[in-house]
């Protein structure tokens, strides 16, 4: 059930690219994904509850993404690249969101591994999908940058399964993150310390952590917006997922340093992807940098290796993904309407639905209630002041408020001004559009009701377990 | 011997800025590799899994690089970002680095693990020390055979998952890579990385 929940959003795009000249495409290629979507909910009790949670994440958003791709398709600079097509782009969608659902179902790093490199290959292209320079030049940095990322992140995973084999652990299960935490304490400490670093380094270059970010701003602003929401949503968050699984290994083998590590990288990527945000002239680019700063957050919450630092990192992780899949998939209607992501040349988006769209998803991405970003902030904040991890939460709290304040001015710059100041929408997009987008919202909001049910009583029986503490 | 070939090649292509001998160099560095990489079980599997991984990067892969060059009439100097004396410090330092990881008691039980960091370590910096964008294939090309070699040097004995990751990786990041080069020099041949700044800031 899982190979098929895994392969339906790949098999799907092939079966409607084969299709590609019927009248009614569109509605195949909905359905398709629509299934893709049933497959993944009815493997969900085969899964562990935390690659269910990916799982679940990966399947709507990637939904969303298509929904949105069918009415809104991204346009394209120059004819030349051969990629460039509508079937091309559904095929590649298809295969990203399948090698992320690879990543997350696998119970070994190997598999994590092959699912994080085949989303560089997917992905390279639908960054570069316009065939214009700029967005091709994207491409390039984001392939060089990741493929050493993630080649950096194989030889991590090779000498943990040198250090699993002589702990005696037998090579088929010496990559498995249950194995080697069961065999924690006999894997050799020197080599396994080495290659926990690698593979952080690794994971972390494909999550933009600061300093090896550098690929993300352009990736990101210059994808298509859905790839942009799927990229700075869940491939992100895939990334962070590789991170809390070799957490796993790392809590029984080498907690204080791996920790250690993760509270700097992540106090660095807060600090530099906030004061950053404040220089952008491009909402997508602002966005992208918003997204480096969230990945920090959520580096410091796993960093404090508190249940309670987990349990908040983790539901950072899902409130972000719903959040930023609204703000780019917004920011690409605003885009369709305006034909422009520049800052200075929006005005009034206010008075027009989709502007209203990209305010709730700013509201949100403030961190301001009702939206579970506000808790899942609070939570981090609350978690490594139990912990008196000062230096972090001083970090944290400096890049929120300076995220913040970028957040806000780029709100008053966008959406203040009547009507006359603002610019009459070039075109009118079509509905599906925002049923995605109306998607996205509605799960950002719900998601802060999260813990008003069973995930409030998990919170409050942490906070009181001492090992919280 | 072998080592003595990896080691001189992937020392030429960091320092020598012409295309011509750094695929002469790349062709002994990737033959070397896969020679020291050739699998211990001869089982079916893992001798097509091979026998695929060395036909990308001794065949396609270097076919395709000259494709491109003749097609778009590429500059054949790979524009190094520093001078010869400099590279040579840098080969020097890489050397030194890769020494000296093989000295620490992580990797005192590892035979040949400096030769792989020194493989993994000049990949890089040829990506690094050029900005000819095919200078980056290349040093993308020997990242993949320098894993190939960490993988038959540091855990020979794990299941096929990780000749599988490799094999894919060899094959999609060849593929990628050269069609993403492709496109950017159908733009300007001339194209290299000083041009590429549009991005930055």
């Amino acid at each position: 059930m899982i190979a098929l929940a895994v392969s339906a959003p790949f098999a799907g795009a092939l079966v409607a690219a084969a299709l590609y000249r019927l009248p009614s495409r569109r509605l195949i290629r909905g359905l398709l994904a629509a299934i893709a979507v049933a497959l993944a909910v009815a493997a969900l009790p085969a899964i562990d509850p935390l690659s269910a949670i990916f799982v679940a994440i990966v399947s709507i958003l990637s939904f969303l993404a298509t929904l949105y791709s069918l009415s809104i398709f991204p346009t394209t600079e120059h004819e030349q690249t051969r990629w460039s097509s509508r079937p091309a782009y559904f095929v590649l969608l298809g295969a990203f969101w399948s090698s992320m659902l690879v990543c997350v179902t696998s119970t070994t790093f190997s598999g994590v591994w092959i699912g994080i490199s085949a989303t560089t290959l997917a992905t390279t292209f639908l960054v570069g999908f316009s065939g214009g320079k700029a967005a091709l030049e994207a491409a390039w940095k984001y392939l060089m940058l990741c493929s050493f990322g993630i080649a950096i992140a194989l030889i991590g995973i090779l000498l943990l399964g040198r250090a699993g084999m002589s702990a005696h652990i037998a090579p088929a299960a010496a990559l498995s993150w249950d194995a080697l935490g069961a065999h924690g304490a006999r894997l050799p400490p020197d080599l396994t310390r080495v290659a926990l670093a690698l593979m952080l380094l690794g994971f972390g270059t494909k999550a933009g952590l600061v300093p090896m970010h550098a690929w993300l701003p352009d990736a990101h602003s210059k994808a298509p917006a859905p790839i942009s929401a799927l990229l700075s949503g869940l491939l992100v968050s895939c990334a962070l997922y590789a991170i809390v699984r070799v957490q796993h290994v790392a809590a029984v083998t080498a907690p204080g340093f791996f920790n250690a590590v993760l509270l700097c990288i992540g106090s660095l990527s807060v600090l530099v992807a906030a004061v950053l945000m404040l220089a952008q002239r491009d909402v997508k680019r602002l966005l992208s940098y918003s997204t480096v700063e969230h990945a920090g957050l959520i580096a410091i919450a796993l960093g404090l290796g508190t249940p309670l630092g987990a349990l908040a990192g983790l539901y950072h992780i899902v409130n972000h993904a719903f959040t930023k899949g609204l703000a780019f998939l917004a920011v690409g209607i605003v885009q369709h309407e305006r034909g422009t992501t520049t800052i200075g040349k929006l005005h009034g988006l206010w008075h027009a639905p989709s502007g209203k769209f990209f305010l709730v998803a700013l509201i949100g991405l403030m961190g301001l209630p009702p939206f579970g970003i506000f808790i899942s902030e609070l939570l981090i904040v609350v978690a490594a002041a139990l912990v008196h991890a000062w230096a972090a939460l001083a970090c944290a709290l400096t890049g929120i408020l300076i995220a913040f304040i970028a957040i806000v001015r780029l709100a008053i710059d966008t959406e203040s001004g009547g009507p006359r100041l603002s610019a009459a929408p070039a075109r009118r997009s079509p509905v599906p559009a925002f049923f995605a987008v109306s998607g996205s919202a509605a799960g950002a909001l719900l998601l802060s009701l999260a813990p008003f049910s069973s995930f409030a009583s998990k919170t409050l029986a942490l906070l009181a377990a001492p090992e919280a503490r | 011997m072998v080592i003595g070939l990896i080691l001189v090649s992937a020392a030429l292509l960091a320092i020598d800025s012409r295309l011509r001998s750094a695929l002469i160099a790349y062709l002994g560095f990737t033959t070397a590799t896969l020679l020291l990489a050739f699998p211990h079980e001869t089982t079916w599997r893992a001798l097509s899994f091979f026998f695929v991984l060395a036909a990308v990067k001794l065949i396609a892969g270097p076919a395709a690089l000259i494709a491109l060059v003749r097609r778009y009439a590429v500059p054949e100097d790979l524009a190094p970002s520093v001078n010869l004396a400099w590279r040579l410090v840098f080969v020097s330092a890489t050397l030194f680095a890769a020494h000296e990881i093989r000295l620490m008691t992580a990797f005192s039980n590892v035979t040949s693990a400096g030769v792989v960091f020194y493989a993994i370590f000049t990949s890089m910096l040829i990506v690094l020390l050029h900005r000819n964008l095919l200078a980056h294939v290349i040093g993308l090309l020997m990242l993949g055979s320098a894993i190939t070699l960490a993988g038959a040097v540091f855990s020979p004995g794990l299941p096929g998952a990780i000749e599988i990751a490799d094999t894919f990786d060899a094959v999609l990041a060849t593929v990628v890579a050269l069609a993403i080069a492709r496109a950017l020099i159908a733009f300007d041949p001339q194209l290299d990385i000083r041009s590429l700044r549009e991005l930055r800031g």
